[in-house]
């Protein structure tokens, strides 16, 4: 509950500083709960691999101006993805990524913000390689990103969302200054 | 009329014979359309207008479900949680090919055909085009010219909405066209550099089955103008694309003589040796297995290329052994598809203060230029190029390093402006490309298995080196840097594109229709959909297949008139 509350806070504020029109869309997002219903509860990790899934894609995704990745539901949306989406092979892949972040970076879940960016930041530079460890590491970010921008949020406020634009025309990033969502 | 259950039959609701339903509504027949897919009505569309986190996968397909059931169909790039509703699944219809000669058949699952799934792209064939077999020698002569299909291009194109621009271009002539699309600055300041470093190479706008200048005609039927949503294949109610959901089969339903059956897949066409003609259609319903047979006087098959052919083939009798009207052996053979794959794209800079509003549904094109203002004897024919820029958005997600606030604000930022180009090349016929039944062994429906044998052939190879290397070199022209590229082929099937395999031509030993689109030998039979085709060309087939379609219609119904058939 209190998380929907800072996210009403947060869609009002970005409103205001985006020159005060929500969208029809937006208005839609201030009504509506979290993407996916948050007492859904999770299916395919147990808690302490959810703190650590939590702490990774929220270090990957941080609140800023919007809010982190777990703060739209990306969390459960992977979870989602595990139990109904990905084959078991996927799933297994994504949690192979999260078990060699663990033990890459003991103690993950308890560092600071800062550490864990550090830290992170290290192992994500190593991970453009054609290994499988890094194609199954891109493979768990991607996931995230994708999770952040279908979502409501990642989608209407941190993306320009426009369901029926009209035709087409050219213009000005003064003028539209927000990737496109679609 | 009455000895008949229905005037016309039309095998098949999609592009062509929701086209052949229209004309013979619309000429007062009685006209029964029979399809094997599930029923869809317009405006039933259940994601159009869906936003993403409101799709239970956010788009995506389950992997074990895409494996077991869309094995091929998931190759298709329009194939996502949002249409899968229209796509066929793959297991329970099965097809075999050898295991070195993939065939990526993509077929749909609902009343409309492909016709509800398709790019839109629409371009005319040149006076090249219906001579190319003449030519070289490849393939039989096409018993019509450009000169004969004209007239029926611009039928058609009145009615379903082309928006493009007039370019007097004779390989590619201009269509009756609504007000084209806009190009994007890039692409404008492209075309003037590729066009002053290669003259005779053309970039134009995409001609497109959109309506950007609706007519009465159009608004009549419900259709509006598009509104740059870019999402057509979940369905667009507000038809702002051309469908026959959206347009020919409403403009049939409103004369009160049109009888649409969906579930009902045509098994075979009957043929009374007695007065030579085909008396009606094998129909089994598709939810309980049940046959019966409905006749007519006039049969009009349109359930696709492939499709249409494995109906023709299993509609065997003591005059016909290897199926109806096929004398000559030529049905199921000089199957072809595009040449698809190889492309380039490129990075462009200078442009960062540009950007657009709206989900253009085209992108341009650049008209075929081989063999024809440049020519070459490394290979035959040409090809001509889809394409357009884009600012990348936030879905390059999965190459961007980093992580972290600014990482992730980053993807609010229109990325960089890219452009790229994909050929489509036209493909050689060649007889020992072909489909083929296998009538000890049944599909759920109890057709025969198809068996599809298609190889794109050492002319499209090369041809495919060239379609990567031109690409290239306009790219570097207009200015582009990190220049990728691929010179891989498709498999055939996959440019979707497919047609051939019971062609038109002048000799009845060697082709299956006349220039009518008329078997040669049945005379109430017609082949009005890809199968009909002598050649492939390398623009996108469907405007053809519609015009051929109109056009045998309106012979057939003077040929009715008359007393012939
Ligand atoms: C993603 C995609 C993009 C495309 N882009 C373009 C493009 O940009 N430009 C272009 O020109 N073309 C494009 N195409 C191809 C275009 O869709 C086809 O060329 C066109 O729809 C074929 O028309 P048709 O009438 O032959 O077959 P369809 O439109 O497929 O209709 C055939 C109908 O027959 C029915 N049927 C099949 N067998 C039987 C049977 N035995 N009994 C009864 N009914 C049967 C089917 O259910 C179907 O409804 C695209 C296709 C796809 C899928």
């Amino acid at each position: 509950m209190g998380m929907e509350l800072d996210r009403r806070r947060l869609l009002m504020g970005l409103s205001a500083l985006m020159g005060g029109m929500l969208s029809p869309v937006a208005v839609k997002a201030l009504d509506t709960a979290t993407d996916i219903p948050a007492d859904a509860g999770f299916r395919s990790f147990d808690e302490n691999e959810v703190a650590l899934m939590r702490a990774v894609i929220d270090t990957m995704l941080p609140a800023t101006e919007t809010p982190s990745a777990t703060g739209v539901g990306v969390d459960l949306y992977i979870d989602h993805m595990l139990a109904a989406v990905l084959s078991a092979e996927e799933g297994a892949a994504v949690k192979r990524s999260l078990k060699r972040i663990d033990a890459a970076i003991p103690g993950f879940v308890d560092k600071t913000a800062a550490e864990q960016q550090a830290l992170l930041s290290v192992i994500d530079g190593q991970m453009w390689q054609e290994t499988p460890e890094a194609e199954e590491y891109r493979a768990f970010k991607s996931l995230a990103i994708v999770g952040y921008f279908t979502s409501e949020i990642g989608a209407t406020v941190a993306l320009a969302f426009d369901p029926v634009p009209g035709p087409f025309h050219n213009g000005t990033t003064r003028e539209f200054s927000r990737t496109w969502a679609s | 009329m009455s000895n008949y259950d229905f005037d016309i039959i039309v095998v098949g609701s999609g592009m062509s014979g929701g086209w052949a339903a229209k004309e013979f509504s619309e000429k007062g027949f009685k006209t029964l359309v029979l399809d094997r897919g599930k029923p869809l009505e317009h405006g039933d569309y259940p994601t159009e207008s869906m936003p993403p986190w409101e799709m239970p996968n956010r788009g995506r397909v389950n992997s074990d479900e895409v494996e077991r059931d869309y094995y091929m169909v998931k190759r298709c790039y329009a194939f996502s949680e949002y249409t899968k509703p229209y796509f066929i699944n793959d297991r329970e219809n099965p097809y075999e090919f050898p295991e070195d000669k993939p065939f990526e058949w993509i077929r749909s699952a609902r009343v409309g055909g492909k016709s509800q799934l398709w790019h839109r792209q629409s371009y005319r064939w040149g006076e090249q085009d219906f001579e190319a077999n003449a030519r070289d020698g490849h393939g039989c002569d096409w018993p019509i010219r450009y000169d004969d299909v004209k007239p029926w291009y611009d039928y058609v194109e009145r009615f379903a909405g082309i928006s493009g621009g007039y370019e007097n271009m004779p390989q590619l002539p201009d269509s009756v066209f609504q007000k084209p699309h806009e190009m994007t600055q890039l692409e404008k300041d492209a075309r003037v550099r590729i066009e002053a470093a290669y003259p005779g190479r053309r970039v134009i706008m995409g001609r497109t089955a959109h309506l950007t200048e609706p007519t009465e005609e159009q608004l009549d039927l419900g259709r509006g103008q598009c509104q740059s949503r870019n999402e057509c294949q979940r369905g667009c109610s507000w038809g702002g694309f051309f469908s026959s959901l959206a347009a020919t089969l409403p403009a049939a339903r409103r004369t009160g003589n049109m009888t649409l059956k969906p579930n009902a897949i045509v098994h075979s066409v009957l043929h009374d040796e007695s007065t030579g003609k085909a008396t009606g259609v094998r129909v089994i319903d598709t939810e309980t297995k049940e046959a019966s047979i409905i006749t007519a006087r006039v049969i009009f098959m349109c359930a696709s290329t492939i499709a249409t052919t494995q109906v023709l083939m299993n509609s065997r009798s003591a005059k016909y052994p290897n199926g109806i009207g096929n004398t000559s052996g030529v049905l199921g053979h000089y199957l072809m598809d595009h040449v698809m794959g190889p492309g380039a794209m490129a990075r462009f800079t200078g442009y960062e203060g540009f950007y657009y509003k709206g989900r253009r549904p085209t992108g341009i094109y650049v008209p075929r230029f081989m063999n024809i203002s440049e020519p070459t004897d490394r290979y035959l024919r040409g090809f001509g190029y889809q394409g357009g820029s884009w600012r990348n958005g936030w879905t390059d997600e999965g190459r961007r390093q980093g992580l972290g606030g600014d990482f992730k604000d980053a993807f609010s930022k229109p990325g960089d402006w890219w452009f790229g180009l994909s050929g489509f090349g036209e493909m050689l016929p060649a007889r020992e490309n072909h489909i083929a039944l296998d009538f000890n062994r049944l599909d759920g429906n109890g057709m025969p298995i198809i068996q599809i044998s298609c190889d794109v052939g050492e002319n499209s190879r090369r041809m495919g080196k060239d379609m990567v290397d031109k690409a290239v070199e306009m790219l570097k022209a207009a200015g582009g840097q990190d220049i990728q590229f691929s010179g891989d082929l498709d498999a055939p099937g996959l440019a979707i594109h497919e047609v051939g395999t019971a062609r038109m031509g002048r000799d009845p030993k060697d082709s299956y229709l006349n220039g009518f689109n008329q078997s040669h030998e049945v005379a109430n039979l017609f082949v009005t959909d890809g199968a009909a085709f002598a050649s492939i060309a390398c623009q996108n087939p469907s405007l053809t297949f519609m015009a051929l379609t109109a056009r045998a219609a309106d012979y057939a119904a003077t040929q009715i008139q008359a007393g012939v058939l």
